[in-house]
């Protein structure tokens, strides 16, 4: 119950306490004052009245004793009109509020103020007793002094009054001098400090500025503490500008290298959508126009082909948390331009996937370069048997209709001879020429392959007679009669003896084609040589 | 030779120290009694009933007459008298007088001028009440109350 007034004054207080420190301050120190003065007012007030009661009744007693040679006589003689007298010279005094004098018991003369009169409850009063004026021993009768309760509040509100005054005037006086003070010492050097702080601070403005005479106190050490604070802020902004400076520095090298590369980089989210990449990446791909945040990799135009791999890449990524590769090629439009690229994609924290595009068609071409140089005769450049046993699979396993390939396993009769007679270099010089012969007379898409010493193979593309292949057989033995003339001016003369088989339209083998052949050959070599034979169609 | 202008200033007091004792000087007393007339029919009476009465506070003699105080106008006695009762001196018993006279309703004691004139009156009226020396008296009064020489 006691609370709730309480509150509420103390809720008007905070919504009506002034900002300003002076002003709180001051208002503090006023209302503070203020209570003493009251509660001092109060006290004095009191005292007061009590000393003022003590004082009056001393001022009665002495009163009475003015009186007392009268009142003697008076009481002696019982004299009324005398003692009326006395009486009504006693009540001249403001203090008196009531006299009565009695002798012998009996009331000679009363007279009370009307207040005294109508008062209930116990009068302050003093009560001389009077002795006959010839004998101090012999009492004669008493007069009673009433104090005037009225004169006394009077009197001593007029005091309290006074004091009050005093009490106003001094709460004033210090209040106001205690908030000058307070406003000189503490508060405005404070809000001049305030004042300063709030200035805009270049890097180069000196520190706060002790106020004179604060070096020791307080506000010195705020100061001082302030600037430090200042200082650190300084010296942490500079690093963090440093910082900053450094760190774009280097982001802007990455980003320099990160456009210079030759790697193609794109950081994609775990859905493979783009967020971003570098030229490199799209110079790449070979993207036609540039794309754009949000894009699904795995249906940028190049890759749209294999969409179903590339995302399957990214899962894995995303769950083996490695790294995953693919070779792939790029749609070209030409032989010339066909490119190829080496994808790899690995996670990139918890939320990312790096995309590393490498262009590898360097890599690749010089892979089928020197696949085919594996598949090459070095000597004369047609293919090796590795290279005819590919060209036999390929033809065999796609492509050729069935039926239609004939093929020609050709032995040099007298090389070993030539080799023996004209050196090394000749019979090299001889083959040489014999691939050249052979080429000759076979046309452009044909085979012609060196799988021997001596020994050449050419298998002959959509062919579907084998007479046909007897033909060119019987050519090529007719062009290597006749003697070649080499380099060095010597005549050589080789001959060969040429087997020919026909594939057949249905279950055969690269094997026993020419395995076919090779007995054919075989069997023109044993027939006298510089010959063909031709195996015969049928299965045996 | 020095001596001669001290008692040449002493010759004055001679005559006045022989005169003393007739006017009343303080060092020479009468014995003063109260008297009052035998009709009265009082045998004696204290010094605070004379008082009373002279002082105005009595009007009665204790037999309950009406009292007659009789003051003496001769200077010496009166002031004896006053000073022996009430311990008083002249000045202060004319002031006691002077302020009744305006405000009280006692009066002063009726004045003589001498004490053979007291004596008449006290022995003419039964109501008087009188002092006088003791060398003034005659038979037809009576004394009630000797105050003998303080």
């Amino acid at each position: 119950m006691i609370w709730a007034p309480i509150d509420s004054l103390r809720r008007l207080a905070a919504r009506t306490a002034p900002r300003s420190l002076v002003l709180r301050a001051t208002a503090l120190i006023f209302a503070l004052a203020l209570l003493l003065g009251l509660a001092f007012a109060l006290v004095s007030a009191r005292i007061v009245e009590r000393r003022e009661n003590t004082r009056l009744v001393n001022q009665l007693q002495q009163l009475v004793l003015t009186v007392e040679n009268t009142a003697e006589i008076a009481c002696y003689l019982h004299d009324q009109t005398l003692a009326r007298e006395i009486a009504t010279g006693l009540m001249k005094t403001d203090a008196v509020g009531g006299v009565r004098i009695s002798a012998g018991g009996v009331p000679l003369y009363q007279s009370y103020r009307g207040t005294v009169a109508a008062a209930r409850g116990p009068l302050t009063k003093i009560v001389q007793t009077i002795h006959s004026p010839f004998d101090a021993h012999s009492t004669v009768g008493t007069v009673t002094l009433y104090l005037s309760h009225a004169h006394l509040w009077a009197r001593a509100w007029s005091f309290t009054r006074f004091v009050l005054a005093i009490l106003a005037a001094e709460v004033l006086v210090i209040s106001a001098g205690t908030a000058l003070v307070v406003f000189v010492v503490v508060t405005d050097p404070i809000k001049r400090l305030s004042v300063e702080l709030h200035r805009p601070r270049t890097s180069d403005s000196p520190a706060l500025k002790v106020p004179s005479g604060n070096e020791a106190d307080e506000l010195g050490q705020l100061v001082t503490d302030v600037n430090t604070l200042l200082s650190n802020l300084d010296s942490l902004v500079s690093a963090e500008r440093t910082l900053r400076i450094q760190h774009e520095l280097s982001d802007r090298k990455l980003r320099l290298v990160l456009n210079q590369t030759e790697l193609g980089l794109v950081i994609m989210d775990t859905q493979g959508k783009l967020q971003s990449w570098n030229p490199a990446f799209v110079r790449l791909l070979a993207l036609e126009r540039e794309p754009h945040e949000g894009d699904l990799f795995s249906r940028l135009p190049p890759l749209a082909q294999r969409t179903l791999q590339i995302d399957n890449m990214l899962r894995c990524a995303l769950l083996g948390a490695q790294a995953y590769e693919a070779d792939l090629e790029l749609p070209q439009q030409s032989e010339a331009s066909r490119r190829w690229v080496e994808l790899s994609v690995n996670p990139l924290g918890p939320d990312q996937l790096l995309g590393v595009v490498h262009d590898i068609t360097e890599r690749k071409r010089s892979v089928a370069a020197a696949e085919a140089l594996a598949m090459r005769d070095a000597l004369t450049g047609l293919l090796n048997r590795r290279g005819l046993d590919e060209a036999l699979v390929r033809l065999f396993a796609g492509g050729a209709e069935p039926g239609t390939l004939a093929l020609l396993a050709i032995d040099l009769d007298w090389f070993k001879e030539v080799n023996d007679t004209l050196g090394h270099a000749a019979g090299d010089e001889v083959l040489r020429r014999v691939g050249r012969v052979i080429e000759s007379a076979v046309r452009a898409g044909d085979i012609v392959a060196r799988i021997g010493g001596d020994e050449f193979v050419t298998v002959l593309l959509g062919v579907g007679h084998v007479h046909r292949a007897g033909k060119i057989a019987d050519d090529i033995v007719a062009r290597l009669a006749a003697p070649l003339r080499l380099e060095s001016g010597s005549w050589a003369h080789i001959g060969a003896s040429i087997g020919v088989a026909q594939a057949y339209a249905s279950e055969d083998s690269p094997a026993a084609l020419l395995r076919r052949a090779d007995t054919a050959m075989y069997t023109a070599k044993q027939t006298g040589r510089g010959r063909v034979c031709v195996a015969p169609t049928t299965a045996v | 030779m020095r001596l001669l202008p001290v008692i040449l200033l002493m010759l004055p007091a001679v005559p006045c120290a022989l005169c003393a004792p007739a006017r009343g000087a303080p060092g020479a007393r009468t014995d003063l009694v109260v008297i009052v007339n035998p009709a009265a029919h009082i045998a004696h009476m204290s010094r605070v009933q004379v008082r009373d009465i002279f002082m105005g506070r009595l009007r009665q003699l204790p037999t309950g007459a009406t009292a007659l105080p009789i003051d003496l106008s001769v200077e010496a006695e009166r002031a004896q008298f006053y000073r022996s009762l009430v311990h008083w001196s002249l000045t202060e018993v004319s002031s006691y007088w002077a302020r009744l006279v305006f405000s009280g309703q006692a009066s002063p004691p009726f004045r003589v001028q001498t004490a053979r004139a007291a004596v008449q009156l006290v022995a003419d009226n039964p109501n008087a009440i009188a002092y006088v020396p003791r060398t003034a008296i005659t038979p037809r009064v009576r004394i009630v109350l000797d105050l003998g020489s303080h």
